[in-house]
């Protein structure tokens, strides 16, 4: 085992309410590692366990893989553990099978992504579908302070006649009626579950009196507030571990501020984790000036084996080049440093989409297409367990009905067929998949040919009046991008592709570790990274911070690619002292 | 954590509305007649709690999907299980909304499914508190230990040396952590090197491996070690065996030690554990756990002796499974962390008992439950014996009726507790019987008691074949029995149930129908036989029909009382006074004057009514005599002899015995 740091060595022997702010680099996924296994080791509690919450399915995987190779495989980290996402965490806790307790019904409660149901309703106003609220119904809710909410807005609507409620809140009780949740209120659901119900928290926390919530700077405001009450019901120890300067999920209403107040909180401790493991000293000093909690203080210490590169990061002011020949520079200034041109040590990260010219609106005519496209495209690139959930939901969709949740959907497939036909059904459907080189338009085409015969094969048969040619349908054209329809299909999922060098979107590389590390600004305009941004823009604002992400991926060399811009030398944050100035 | 509750629907005999049985801490008993559905009980707690379990010694087929009496199977079967005392980390089946905080419950469910191919299969599903697709995973099934003794349990193989043996189990739960095996194996390994230091099985050895060299030519080149087994602690644990030391042991007059042995028994005379005779002396192997002035020679060769003793299989099988018992619940006591809830399922525990062994077995199973050991036991049984022992609120009664499967737990009747006394006293072995019939007839005296049977054979219905219990509860209490059979959530526990009393008339002193307790046989007159012919049932009798109607247990009663509804009939009358002329040789004659003085029928039999009133002790004697009347006269009938003055049976001890045997 590796030596820990004070810092980490604190982390390890920390009890009760504690939060751990982890730098980049500074072996985040590896100390909860440590701390999770210094339980197991001496556990000697039965039905009760530690549980370690994630984001996402990836990093609380990466947690589970790094545990396992500490642990030398031997299986401890089952029951009575659990390794998973606070998502999961909340719906198989507390919502799926305490909710039957809050639904109208008394029925486990459905939890959907969006309204598949479009209940008949009458009494909707003008500006209900003007604005968008119609169509968009999943994103109302009510919080956790009772109001009422549209996404992060309360809604302010007025009240017209008697009526005590809005269209939406009517709707929305019609909805609830049929013990339906969305999944972006799920947060909100278990909160006031275990508002109305603490024997609850109680029990949850007796059977987790540990709970380590990795990435919580990633937690919405509603999830903090359920861990919240789990720690007042008598946690035996609670850890959030994170780094506010990474919080790049706000559009998953993820809210940095919860993981801040504890920061400052009397009844939390506070751990630091400032050595950075990753990075040199100078790809340290010079991103700490992009981070907000870092201003006024020290910038953290490279420990790392590259913490004395000498190579200082460099700034490539270009001028008119094209894309290759900023890449070009970049694998050639890696070359000149001796780092391995592959996949895993050297990465070209831009905003967004790596295919820029994918971006058409409205591209896809319906779900289920979008759904099997995605698929197509997870089967062969990317996992194929998501693969084949797309596939079942969209499948699903087109014989049987609307989505709901897995337990209900594989009952009524027993109803439809049976289960191991449904299955091959779908393998069906993969095998024959066109490839997605294709264009798109062709792909689509070919899909459809596809889909019928093996209906055909399977015996099995769509509701009349529905056509298969009808729902497999996309844009027929479309002005920015006249040639949509030939680009493959492969490109419009791209987000990352592994060739020789990694390319991504900053999103994709969250976590990751890479010798080499091009950030490619494209544009000096834009509600986008800009130079201007960069050089003076709020370090509050969650664009910094995925910027903040991406410079903070190195360990050796990292080079930021932009427009040339008037006076730049003079900010601050390109100080000549920390960057290498180079003119294309 | 114990089961309190349990519903089994559409499982074997039973139906779709199914049957919900009761439990508590401690001893339960599941009681019923044969083929009542016990045993079906027992294998659905089986296969509810080892459905989730990757350990299944039981497991639900389509032959146990309930087939209705039209022949059409269910297709579905479930199991609702309740639990008490849940603790609230397992989350799975804990209920946040339990009356006591600390409820419990999880669900199993099979359904008939006709795949693709055509062929039925059972799908299994199971969920915990709240609906269905709560997860319910086999790791909180680790929390609770099922052990079930079969009533074939064949006890000596359970106890022969084998890596799964009851002893091999135990040693495993008392010897858990790794360093006390090892220390086991090292004795054996020890063992093991001091017998291969004897040359002749060296030699043994040797001439195994010389052979197998010869054998395969060295082309495995394997060797082969010898010992008593092989040193590994499950090896160890599978070569345990159980044997009975002889409780005595003789040392005989030509032993070696025999002078020590007097001489120490001369010393000890007052030590019932010593005996001497012309053989030798005696002692209780158990003498020696306490013996600081015997000479170790003595000692040592009372034990030599104690040693040449008996294997398992020269016990009886009486003893054999007391042994087994025993083993299992030596086990179960060893606390395990994991586990919150054993619970152990007995198939008539009373098998091979003699009854005071039962009583014994009773206490036992009830002993091992005080302190913490938190062992519920559920066991059926057709003993007596067994169910007169258990807590009255510990028994689940399961009977049919009306071609449907019931279960009445006793805890739910609507006893008092005065009712539960009186019954837990009342409820002997012979009473307790009842439980097992298909009918019951209780009556509330001696001379219904010799009568009935009689009665009942001369009517073609003998109670033995229709398996109906009579039971003379010997008072008119019988509340208590209404009460034990009736409850919220059965209306008719028992339809073949029968009360025969008397309606008591002309016993209330208010009303004008009082007929003087002090009268006697010459004290009839017109006037008496007036009041009994227009008198109305006590409020006693009338209370005790208005409760029997509401559980639908039938009251039969007798005009006034049992001798006064049989003498109203010219045949009977005779016969009555024979009887009392037998019991009473001045006092007899006298009533027959008086008797035959009288010309109407009802004076007649009020006389006979108030002679036997006024001398109570006569009544069995006078019922012994009757009886053998009926019996001599049904014996008669079935030669086709002509019987001259035939015993008139009145209408409602027919009906009384016509109610429990139908068919």
């Amino acid at each position: 085992m590796e030596e820990l740091t004070r810092e980490q060595l604190s982390f390890l022997e920390a009890e009760g309410r504690v939060i751990v702010r982890a730098c980049p680099g500074s072996g985040k996924t590896y100390s909860v590692a440590t701390k999770l296994l210094s339980y197991l080791d001496n556990w000697d509690r039965y039905h009760q366990g530690v549980a370690v919450l994630s984001f996402t399915n990836v990093a609380s995987e990466e947690i589970h893989k790094k545990a396992y190779l500490l642990n030398k495989g031997i299986g401890k980290l089952d029951y009575p553990h659990y390794i998973g996402t606070v998502d999961s965490f909340i719906n198989e806790f507390i919502v799926l099978r305490y909710g039957y307790l809050k639904t109208h019904d008394k029925v486990r409660p459905l939890i959907a992504l969006s309204d598949n149901w479009k209940l008949p309703y009458s009494y909707w106003r003008k500006e209900c579908k003007r604005n968008g609220c119609v169509d968009n119904i999943e994103k109302f809710h009510w919080g956790i302070d009772k109001e009422f909410y549209k996404d992060k807005e309360i809604v302010s609507c007025e009240l017209r006649g008697k009526s005590q409620l809005l269209p939406c809140q009517q709707y929305k009780v019609m909805l609830m009626k049929k013990n339906i949740i969305f999944q972006n209120e799920v947060a909100s659901f278990a909160y006031r579950l275990l508002k109305e119900y603490p024997m609850i928290a109680t029990a949850i926390v007796e059977r987790f009196p540990v709970i380590i919530i990795d990435e919580a700077q990633d937690t919405s405001e509603e999830q903090m507030a359920v861990f919240d009450l789990l720690t007042e019901a008598g946690i035996k120890s609670m850890f959030l571990v994170g780094d506010p300067d990474q919080a790049i999920y706000e559009w998953r209403n993820a809210n940095p501020e919860c993981f801040k107040q504890k920061i400052d909180a009397e009844s939390w401790k506070c751990i630091e984790l400032t050595g950075n493991f990753r990075s040199s000293q100078h790809i340290c000093d010079a991103t700490s000036l992009f981070s907000a909690t870092m201003q006024g203080q020290r910038t953290n210490e490279a420990l790392g084996d590259y913490k004395d590169e000498s190579q200082k990061p460099v700034l490539l002011l270009t001028n008119g080049n094209t894309e290759t020949e900023v890449i070009d520079y970049f694998l050639e200034k890696c070359r000149s440093m001796d780092i391995e041109i592959k996949s895993d040590k050297v990465a070209v990260l831009t905003r967004g989409r790596i295919h820029s010219d994918t971006d058409i609106k409205g591209l896809w005519k319906s779900k289920e297409i979008e759904l099997i496209a995605k698929a197509a495209y997870e089967w062969k690139c990317g996992s194929r367990k998501k693969a084949f959930s797309d596939m079942y939901k969209a499948s699903f969709r087109i014989l049987i009905g609307e989505e709901t949740d897995e337990y209900l959907m594989s009952k009524k497939i027993r109803e439809y067929t049976d289960e191991d036909n449904w299955k091959d059904f779908i393998i069906d459907v993969f095998c024959g998949l066109p490839n997605i080189d294709l264009g798109i338009a062709e792909w689509v085409s070919q899909l459809t040919n596809l889909y019928i015969d093996v209906l055909k094969k399977n015996n099995f048969q769509i509701t009349e009046g529905i056509s298969i040619k009808d729902i497999f349908k996309i844009k027929v054209r479309d002005k920015s991008n006249p040639e949509f329809k030939g680009i493959p299909l492969k490109n419009y999922f791209e987000k990352k592709s592994s060739g020789e060098y990694t390319r991504s979107s900053i999103h994709g590389v969250k976590g990751e570790t890479y010798d080499a590390v091009l950030i490619y600004v494209k544009s000096k305009t834009g509600n986008t990274l800009t130079p201007k941004f960069l050089m003076e823009g709020d370090l509050e604002d969650e664009l910094m911070r995925i910027a903040y992400v991406a410079m903070t991926r190195p360990r050796r060399l990292l080079v930021v690619a932009m427009p040339e811009i008037k006076n730049i030398k003079e900010y601050n944050r390109f100080s000549v002292d920390n960057w290498e100035y180079i003119y294309l | 954590m114990y089961v309190k509750k349990l519903t089994i629907r559409n499982f074997r005999v039973f139906d779709e509305d199914g049957i919900t049985l009761q439990f508590n801490k401690g001893v339960n008993a599941i009681i019923g007649e044969n083929n009542s559905g016990k045993s079906a009980v027992m294998d659905a707690i089986r296969i509810a709690f080892s459905t989730v379990t990757y350990k299944k010694d039981i497991f639900f087929t389509k032959a146990d999907f309930h087939v209705g009496e039209d022949g059409n199977a269910a297709d579905f079967s479930s199991f609702d299980i309740y639990l008490e005392e849940v603790p609230i980390r397992l989350v799975e089946i804990w209920n946040p909304v339990s009356e006591s905080g600390q409820g419990g419950e999880f669900h199993i469910r099979f359904e008939r499914v006709i795949a693709a191919n055509g062929l039925e299969k059972v799908k299994a599903m199971h969920w915990g508190i709240g609906n269905e697709g709560n997860s319910l995973s086999s790791d909180t099934f680790d929390a609770i230990d099922v052990m079930f003794l079969g009533a074939l349990r064949d006890s000596e193989s359970e106890m022969k040396p084998a890596r799964n043996s009851k002893l091999a189990q135990l040693l495993r739960s008392v010897v858990p952590d790794e360093d006390t095996q090892a220390e086991l194996v090292e004795i054996l390994n020890n063992a093991n090197k001091n017998l291969l230091e004897k040359e002749e099985l060296n030699q043994t050895r040797k001439i195994i491996n010389d052979n197998l060299s010869h054998i395969e030519q060295d082309f495995l080149n394997q060797h082969v070690d010898i010992g008593l087994i092989e040193p590994r602690f499950d090896s160890i644990a599978a070569s345990l065996r159980a044997w009975v030391k002889p409780k005595w042991v003789l040392v005989s007059i030509s032993d070696s030690e025999y002078s020590r042995a007097r001489q120490y028994a001369s010393e000890h005379e007052d030590n019932r554990k010593i005996q001497q005779n012309e053989n030798g002396v005696y002692f209780e192997t158990s003498i020696l756990e306490n013996v600081e002035d015997m000479a170790q020679e003595l000692v040592a060769r009372i034990n030599e002796i104690a040693s040449s003793s008996f294997e398992l299989y020269q016990n009886g099988l009486g003893y054999n499974n007391l042994l087994f018992m025993s083993a299992v619940l030596g086990d179960m006591a060893i606390e395990r962390g994991e586990v919150y809830q054993h619970m152990l399922l007995i198939e008539e525990p009373e098998a091979h008992l003699h009854p005071q062994l039962q009583e014994l077995v009773h206490a036992f199973l009830s002993d091992t439950n005080q302190g913490d050991a938190n062992i519920q036991i559920i066991f059926t049984s057709h003993s007596p014996t067994l169910a007169s022992k258990v807590d009255i609120g510990n028994i689940n009664l399961i009977y049919e009726n009306a071609h449907k499967k019931y279960c009445l737990p006793f805890s739910e009747a609507n006893l008092t507790d005065a009712n539960k006394e009186y019954l837990q006293k009342y409820l002997d072995v012979t009473k307790s019987q009842m439980f097992f019939a298909k009918g019951i007839i209780f009556v509330e005296g001696i001379s219904e008691a010799i009568l009935l049977p009689e009665i009942a054979k001369i009517l073609d219905r003998p109670l033995e074949k229709y398996a109906v219990e009579l039971v003379n509860v010997d008072s008119v209490a019988f509340s208590p029995f209404v009460n034990l059979f009736s409850s919220q959530s059965v209306q008719t526990c028992f339809s073949k149930v029968a009360i025969v009393t008397d309606d008591d008339r002309c016993t209330k002193k208010s009303e004008t129908n009082y007929i003087n307790k002090d009268f006697d046989y010459d004290d009839v007159n017109s006037d008496i036989s007036d009041k009994l012919l227009s008198g109305t049932p006590s409020e006693r009798c009338n209370e005790l029909e208005t409760s029997c109607r509401a559980v639908g247990i039938n009251v039969f009663k007798a005009t006034k009382t049992l001798e006064y509804a049989l003498c109203c009939d010219e045949n009977n009358i005779e016969y009555f006074i024979e009887a009392i002329k037998s019991e009473y040789s001045q006092l007899g004659p006298a009533l027959e004057q008086k008797v035959n003085g009288l010309h109407d029928m009802n004076e007649k039999a009020a006389c006979v009514w108030l002679f036997i009133r006024a001398r109570d002790k006569c009544k069995g004697a006078i019922a012994q005599y009757i009886s053998q009347i009926i019996r001599k006269q049904c014996e008669m009938r079935k030669r086709g002899e002509n019987i001259e003055k035939e015993f008139v049976i009145p209408d409602y001890l027919k009906e009384a015995v016509y109610c429990v045997t139908e068919r």
